[in-house]
């Protein structure tokens, strides 16, 4: 797992699974990455969930994507969720599209894959 | 996806997946039941139905718990039923046994998930073949019969189910994710039910806490689903019958051809607390039982499931407190009871209060014995059809309670005698009706609790134990006996090793080994085996067993110093002999109690003591009966009467000879716990 950063611009990656079974090992990680979001000065402006290298998600993993967004939302940053069929598909699946779409305007599909 | 739930290593999932094994079990154990009681008759709708709700669950529980291999047969099973009960195809008296043997097929993933038993995956592969041939093949036939298919179809098929717009609301157990439900399955089976392109899924966070303070396990969210299906609010409702309760889910259904709406709503609250802290079944909510929706409803509001290792644990717990109990007593026998008046009072509270709690942790144990009997049915009619006899199953006393421990330890023997009884015991058709019976041969298996044992009867109407043939196989076989034997001791020589008197070895019974293993098994467990036969009218086998093997009520007798415990269901009185009483015969020293003469067993020297009493007028008789055989057991004194922990003396020492165990006693000491049929057995041989 690893985040790069450019300048304001903050694009946090998440690989391999992302389930219950990597359930604390990935809120760990997204505490953290939710703390740095928070201290970046100036705030930044864009925020990229890249979702692209995740080989897996369940339920678990898109409640936890979904509660990060919303606390990224708090700190008043709107993330941008990317990903690649099939993950997107699952992530409409279980019915997470609208939580993990990273706007407000309720679309109901997730950008697909990003460079 | 997520690995298999069997393999799941970051989340401990046994406890959460043996909720599913046990599901699975009883599904397959009713489906089993519906199937033998058809005969080969055709199933009605009901019937078909629930052999359907059966193999259904047990296909989306797999998939719920991620047991894919499991899903495999039951799917194709489901289809064959599908067509079935839509009279899309006709039935065939084959399908029967095609779902015994598919039923066999699951048993068999179940055991290897379950118990890592070996699967046979060319045995399923076979099954799930010639279901999905009979699905082709009948399919083939009914469309060459385009009119009586139709025909059967429109007199059979009940009105086709309107399609409904459902809106559901599932607020999930927390711990759901950490149960290994998979959400994805359940959304995928919703999937399946709506019409094409008419289901909506979406998930929402009623509430945004703190991400570094959330347990990342837990689950917040609540889904809503919109689906348009022809399926019933039952059909819907089986899909969350592993993961929801009641309270979990609310249900809006709407007729899609009526606009008014019509609300049916499994929770009248309109709003769903996410945390629902009352309201919940009666379960404890860390076992984790099945969703209380479906038809199991009713029966997990009176029940719940505990994991049997935490029922033993608890009955140790009672035995050492039994211990500890005991201890207390004895010292308080040395005190002034007047000084300690309150001390013995409470100590006799904590007596009463001690045995209630011992009586009611061992009736949880307590299982029915029909969960054996049951197994029964589907093993008389496969050897009946082999055998080509005709055989009617009668059971009775179905809901006698008697250990869980034991139940596990009696079926094996019980199905040998049961395979005995039909291919020994019972005739063919022809040969009964030539001796003027009934050409169907009756089988009857009975239990029942007399005192302190339950006791079990296999009886056939069949020809009875052959008294010759007995004898003769005894001598070939090299086994002791004669000519003078009584009928009770021809009929105990059966139970040799190697003994066998089918001519022929099948691969039903008569392999020379069984009866000497069906003993060895029910003496395993504390029982006897007791034979009755009458030539041409039928034999009767008794198996009698005790209650329970944890913790008996037993007297403790004195010996040179030594405590024994003889049991306390054994005991018929006990007295000091006068000289009159004291007679010999043959040698052997025998007392005279109201005309009757019994032996009299001498502790001391069995055990080989030093004591003073070393004659009946100098100590005290106990007389006891035991499998029929009445004896006086001469001891120093009577103690006390207690109830005693039966712990295995084999496993902490070595096997003694005449004693069914030891126990600890008040004062530390341990004492041998007697064996009154051993007894009297190598009293026999002296």
């Amino acid at each position: 797992m690893s985040k790069k950063v450019f300048a304001n611009d903050i694009k946090i990656t998440l690989t391999e699974g992302v389930t219950i079974e990597r359930a604390n090992e990935l809120h760990q990680l997204l505490v953290e990455r939710l703390s740095a979001v928070a201290k970046t000065e100036p705030p930044s402006e864009r925020v990229t969930l890249d979702l692209s290298r995740v080989s897996d998600i369940d339920a678990c993993g898109c409640q936890l994507l979904a509660l990060f967004v919303e606390n990224l939302k708090q700190h008043g940053v709107t993330p941008t969720t990317a990903a690649r069929a099939p993950i997107t598909e699952q992530i409409e699946h279980l019915g997470f599209s609208d939580l993990l779409a990273g706007t407000s305007t309720g679309s109901s599909t997730v950008p697909k894959g990003i460079a | 996806m997520t690995s298999q739930g069997g393999e799941n290593s970051g989340v401990d999932l046994k406890r959460f997946n043996q909720v599913f094994f046990e599901e699975c079990a009883e599904n397959l154990t009713e489906m089993e039941q519906i199937l033998i009681s058809l005969g080969d008759r055709e199933p009605d709708h009901e019937q078909l139905n629930a052999i359907f709700r059966a193999a259904h669950s047990i296909k989306g529980g797999a998939g719920i718990f991620g047991f894919e291999d499991m899903t495999v047969v039951t799917h194709v099973m489901e289809s064959l039923l599908d067509r079935l009960r839509n009279h899309e195809i006709p039935f065939a008296p084959g399908m029967i046994d095609l779902f015994l043997e598919a039923g066999d097929a699951i048993a068999m993933q179940l055991a290897g998930h379950r118990e890592g038993k070996p699967v046979h995956r060319e045995a399923i592969d076979q099954v799930r073949g010639r279901l999905q041939q009979t699905i082709e093949g009948a399919g083939a036939k009914a469309g060459t019969e385009p009119a009586q298919a139709q025909a059967a179809s429109e007199a059979g098929r009940e009105e086709p189910l309107l399609p409904c717009r459902y809106q559901l609301a599932f607020t999930p157990d927390p711990e759901i994710f950490t149960r290994g439900i998979r959400i994805e399955s359940i959304i995928s089976e919703l999937t399946e039910l709506a019409e094409p392109g008419e289901f909506r899924c979406s998930a929402q966070l009623p509430e945004f806490p703190d991400l570094s303070e959330f347990d990342p396990e837990r689950c917040v969210t609540r889904w809503e689903f919109t689906l348009l299906a022809k399926a019933s609010r039952e059909q819907i409702l089986d899909v969350f019958m592993f993961v929801a309760d009641e309270d979990q889910l609310r249900i809006e259904a709407e007729p899609v051809d009526r606009r008014t709406p019509h609300l049916d709503p499994v929770d009248p609250a309109p709003e769903q607390p996410i945390l629902p802290a009352s309201g919940r079944r009666a379960y404890d909510s860390s076992e984790m039982a099945p969703g209380a929706l479906g038809r199991r409803g009713s029966e997990a509001e009176s029940s719940f499931r505990v994991n049997v290792t935490k029922v033993d644990q608890l009955v140790n717990q009672i035995g050492e407190l039994l211990i500890t109990q005991a201890m207390l007593s004895q010292i308080a026998v040395g005190l002034d009871p007047i000084l300690h008046e309150t001390l013995q009072r409470g100590l006799a509270q904590l007596e009463r209060n001690t045995r209630d709690l011992q009586a009611s942790v061992m009736s949880i144990r307590l299982v029915p014995i029909s969960i054996v009997f049951n197994r029964f049915p589907r093993l008389v009619r496969e050897l009946a059809a082999k055998l080509g006899k005709q055989v009617d199953l009668k059971t009775s006393g179905d809901s006698t309670e008697l250990d869980r421990g034991l139940i596990e330890k009696i079926a094996d023997p019980l199905g040998h005698l049961v395979r005995n009884a039909l291919d020994h015991g019972l005739e063919s058709p022809d040969r009964r009706s030539a001796c003027g019976k009934d050409p169907v041969g009756t089988l009857q298996l009975s239990a029942s609790q007399v005192g302190g044992r339950i006791v079990i009867d296999v009886i056939d109407d069949g020809a009875g134990l052959n008294r010759e043939k007995i004898l003769a196989k005894a001598l070939e076989s090299g086994v002791p006996c004669s000519e003078a034997m009584s009928a009770e001791e021809v009929w105990q020589l059966i139970f040799a090793p190697g003994f066998s008197t089918a001519s022929e070895v099948t691969d039903v019974s008569g392999r020379g080994v069984g009866m000497d293993v069906v003993l060895k098994n029910v003496q395993g467990i504390g029982g006897r085996v007791q034979i009755a036969s009458e030539a041409g009218r039928g034999a009767r086998f008794t198996i009698s067993l005790p209650l329970t093997l944890a913790i008996l009520q037993g007297l403790s007798v004195a010996v040179g110093g030594e405590k024994f415990i003889i049991p306390l269901n054994v005991v018929i009185e006990s007295l000091q002999p006068k000289a009159g009483q004291l007679k010999s015969v043959n040698g052997r020293e025998v007392v005279q109690v109201r005309g009757e003469y019994l032996p009299i067993l001498k502790l001391h020297r069995i055990f080989n003591l030093e004591t003073e009493a070393t004659e009946p007028q100098q100590g005290i008789l106990v007389l006891v009966e035991a499998d029929g055989e009445r004896g006086a057991i001469l001891v120093d004194a009577l103690l006390d009467e207690q109830q005693v922990v039966v712990k295995s003396i084999e496993t902490n020492y070595r096997r003694v000879e005449g004693s069914a165990g030891a126990t600890i006693l008040g004062d530390g000491r341990v004492a041998l716990i007697l064996d009154l049929s051993e007894l009297f057995a190598m009293h026999r041989k002296q």
